[in-house]
C-alpha cells in the first residue's frame, strides 16, 4: 500500500457539489465543483477521498485477528449496523487502541458501490487511476490521534459546505457536511455532543471567535496519516490490478522482442562475417602456403650454401687485396728510403722494415702511413742508427694495421 | 516487471529474462567478437605475409645466386691430387708471365674444416717489387682460385729494385662426400655407392687421399 501511496499524483476529495485536489508534486491545492472543472488532473493517478455525506460510519468492537478474517466477520455484522446490505457496500476499518469485551474497537466505514462507481466513472472519464479510496474523516482520525484531542470539532470549509467531525473521548462520534445556512446550529448541537471543554479546530471557517485556526485543510496531511484502509470495490481494483499486469506483460513480450531482434541480428552480421572470412581464408590460405614453401625451399637452399660461400668470399674478397696493401706501402716510400723486408699475414699486424738516410724521412713515412684510411695502429717498432760504407743510416721497422685484414679462416684440424 | 511467484507472471518474466539475456549476449558478441571476424583485415594480413615471403624469397634467391656464384669461382672440385698439380701450372704460368723466377714450390700438409678442405701450399719467386705485386694481383683474380695467405718480402743483397719474396696460398676443396661401403653378403669384390656432393653435384668414388705432408 505504501508504493500505491507513494506513486500517486493527486490526492482527490469528492463530492457530489464540490471537489478539491491536492496536487502532490506542487503541493497546492485547487477546488471546483467538478472534477473535469480542475486543470491538471487528466491521466494522473489518484487516492480518491469519498465525502462524509457517502460515508456511512459506526464503532463496532471486531475480533483481533487477520484482516482478511476481520473483514469476513465484520460482513456479517454490517446487516446488523447499516440499513443497505451488505452486497451493496464497500466497507473496511479502522482499529483503535481501544478493547471492550467483544474485541478491538474499530471505526468501521462503509459506502454504496453504486456511489463508488460513480466516482470511479467520473475519475476514468478523466484518465485517473485511482489506487485507493478512502473515507475523508478518516484523516481527520489519524489528525487527532497524532494531536492527542480526546474530545473536539474539527470544521473545514469545503466550497459551500463544511465539513464537520465530532470527537468525544476519543471516538469519532459523528461526522457529517453542513451547508453555510446551518452552520451555527450544527456547530451548536455538535459542540454538546462534545462535552464541555471541547476544542473546536476550524479551516477557513469563521466561527464564534473560540476556535482555533488550522493553516492548511486535512486533505494534504494524507501521506503523514498512514491510512491503508481501502473502500475500493473488489472488481476495480482486479480490473485495475489486471490492467497493470497486461502492461507488465505488454513490457515483457516487447523485451524479448527487442532481444530477439537484436540477437538476430547480431547473428546474421556474425554470420555475414564468418562466410565473408572463410572466403578470404579459402582465397588466400593455399597461396600464402605456397608462396612460404617456395621462400622457405630457397631459404634452405641458400642456408645450405652460406657457410661454404662465406668462407671463400672472406678468403677472396678481402676488404683490401694484399697487392693494394703491398702497392700502397711502396708508393709512400719517401725519398732515400727503401724498403728491405715486409711481410703482410691475414690477421694479423703487417710488418714493415726498411733503411732510411734520416730519422726525419722516417717520421714522414711513419705519417704517411698513418695518414691513410687503409691503416689503423700504426707503430714505429724500433729505429737503429748506424753507418753503411761511412753513410749514416737508420734501420727502421714498422708495424700497422689493415683495416679488415681478417683471418683467413679459422683454425681447422689437420687431416689424418 | 519480472514476477516468478505468480503462476501468471512466470511466463512473460521467462521470456523477458531470455530478451535481457540475449540482448546481453549479443553485445558481449558484438564487442568482443564481432572485431575479431574482419575478413578485410585478414586479407591485408594475408597480403602483408605473401609480400613478406616474396620478399624473403628474393632476398633468399639473390644469396643462393651470390653464394653459388662463389662457391663456383673459389672452389675446387678436383681432388685434392688433382689440385696440388694444377696450382704449380697456375703459378708458373703466373710467374712467368711477370718475368719472375720461381725458386720453390711447396705444398703443404691439407686441413679440415666443417666446409670442406683447405690446402695450403707455399712458393718462394724472385724478381722486381713491382712484378711481385703484379703477379699477386693476378692471383687475387677469379681464375686462380688461390687464396693469399702470408707475402713476405725481402730485399737482396745489392739489388736495388729485386725481391725475393716467399708466398703462401691456400686453396679451398670441397668436403668429398664419404663413400659408404656396403656390408659383405657374398664372397664377390665389394661395392661402393658413388654419392653426390650438394655442391660440386660430382661423384666421388674413392676415399681421398692426403697426398702431401
Amino acid at each position: 500500500m505504501s508504493q500505491k501511496t507513494q506513486a500517486a499524483q493527486l490526492i482527490i476529495e469528492w463530492d457530489r457539489e464540490w471537489v478539491r485536489v491536492h496536487f502532490v508534486d506542487s503541493a497546492t491545492t485547487k477546488e471546483g465543483a467538478s472534477l473535469a472543472a480542475i486543470e491538471g488532473v487528466n491521466g494522473k493517478t489518484a487516492i480518491l477521498l469519498l465525502s462524509r455525506r457517502l460515508i456511512l460510519q459506526r464503532s463496532l468492537a471486531l475480533p483481533d485477528a487477520q484482516k482478511s478474517d476481520v473483514l469476513v466477520a465484520l460482513k456479517m455484522k454490517l446487516v446488523d449496523v447499516f440499513p443497505i446490505p451488505a452486497s451493496e457496500l464497500a466497507f473496511d476499518y479502522i482499529p483503535t487502541s481501544e478493547r471492550n469485551d467483544q474485541g478491538r474497537v474499530c471505526n468501521v466505514f462503509a459506502a454504496k458501490t453504486s456511489d463508488i462507481n460513480e466516482v470511479i466513472a467520473d475519475c476514468s472519464n478523466l484518465s485517473i487511476v485511482i489506487q485507493q479510496i478512502v473515507p475523508a474523516q478518516a484523516l481527520t482520525i489519524k489528525f487527532a490521534e497524532q494531536n492527542a484531542v480526546a474530545s473536539g470539532i474539527f470544521a473545514e470549509r469545503f466550497g459551500d459546505l463544511v465539513n464537520l467531525d465530532v470527537y468525544k473521548y476519543g471516538d469519532l462520534v459523528s461526522s457529517k457536511v453542513a451547508d453555510l445556512n446551518s452552520l451555527d446550529n450544527e456547530i451548536a448541537r455538535m459542540r454538546a455532543m462534545a462535552g464541555e471543554g471541547a476544542k473546536t479546530y476550524a479551516y477557513n471557517v469563521n466561527l464564534d471567535g473560540s476556535e482555533q485556526k488550522l493553516a492548511a485543510p486535512f486533505i494534504g496531511s494524507f501521506f503523514q496519516s498512514g491510512l491503508t484502509l481501502d473502500l475500493e470495490p473488489e472488481e476495480y481494483r482486479t480490473n485495475r490490478n489486471e490492467k497493470i499486469r497486461k502492461d507488465r506483460h505488454q513490457k515483457c513480450y516487447l523485451l524479448f522482442i527487442a532481444g530477439l531482434a537484436i540477437a538476430a541480428f547480431v547473428g546474421d552480421d556474425y554470420m555475414r562475417r564468418q562466410t565473408k572470412l572463410n572466403t578470404e581464408i579459402a582465397k588466400y590460405e593455399q597461396k600464402t602456403k605456397q608462396s612460404k614453401q617456395v621462400t622457405e625451399s630457397d631459404e634452405s637452399a641458400a642456408t645450405k650454401l652460406k657457410p661454404s660461400a662465406e668462407i671463400l668470399l672472406k678468403a677472396f674478397e678481402p676488404a683490401q687485396p694484399p697487392s693494394d696493401i703491398l702497392k700502397v706501402v711502396s708508393q709512400l716510400l719517401p725519398r732515400d728510403t727503401w724498403l728491405t723486408g715486409v711481410t703482410f699475414e691475414r690477421g694479423k699486424p703487417l710488418q714493415i722494415r726498411g733503411t732510411s738516410k734520416k730519422n726525419e724521412l722516417v717520421s714522414a713515412y711513419l705519417l704517411a702511413l698513418g695518414k691513410q684510411s687503409r691503416f689503423r695502429d700504426v707503430r714505429l717498432a724500433y729505429l737503429n742508427s748506424g753507418d753503411i760504407e761511412d753513410i749514416p743510416t737508420v734501420q727502421f721497422s714498422i708495424t700497422a694495421f689493415p683495416v679488415g685484414n681478417l683471418v683467413l679462416v679459422e683454425a681447422g684440424k689437420k687431416k689424418k | 516487471m519480472i514476477n516468478f511467484k505468480d503462476p501468471k507472471d512466470q511466463t512473460p518474466s521467462a521470456l523477458a529474462v531470455l530478451g535481457m539475456l540475449l540482448i546481453g549476449a549479443s553485445v558481449i558478441v558484438s564487442i568482443f567478437f564481432l572485431k575479431g571476424i574482419d575478413a578485410n583485415a585478414y586479407a591485408a594480413k594475408a597480403r602483408k605475409d605473401q609480400n613478406e615471403f616474396e620478399k624473403r624469397k628474393e632476398k633468399a634467391r639473390a644469396n643462393k645466386v651470390t653464394y653459388s656464384d662463389a662457391i663456383e669461382r673459389y672452389l675446387w672440385t678436383e681432388k685434392e691430387d688433382l689440385v696440388t698439380p694444377a696450382a704449380l701450372t697456375i703459378l708458373s704460368k703466373r710467374a712467368a708471365e711477370n718475368n719472375l723466377r720461381m725458386i720453390s714450390y711447396r705444398p703443404m700438409k691439407s686441413t679440415e674444416i666443417p666446409t670442406g678442405i683447405l690446402l695450403p701450399m707455399q712458393f718462394t719467386i724472385d724478381g722486381p717489387f713491382a712484378s711481385v705485386a703484379a703477379m699477386l694481383e693476378t692471383l687475387e683474380q677469379p681464375g686462380s682460385k688461390l687464396a693469399v695467405q702470408q707475402v713476405q718480402f725481402a730485399s737482396q743483397e745489392g739489388q736495388s729494385d729485386l725481391v725475393s719474396a716467399n708466398i703462401s696460398l691456400v686453396a679451398f676443396l670441397a668436403k668429398p662426400e664419404p663413400v659408404k661401403v656396403e656390408p659383405k653378403k657374398d664372397t664377390t669384390s665389394p661395392k661402393t655407392s658413388p654419392s653426390v656432393n650438394p655442391i660440386t653435384k660430382a661423384g666421388n668414388k674413392t676415399i681421398p687421399k692426403t697426398t702431401h705432408g
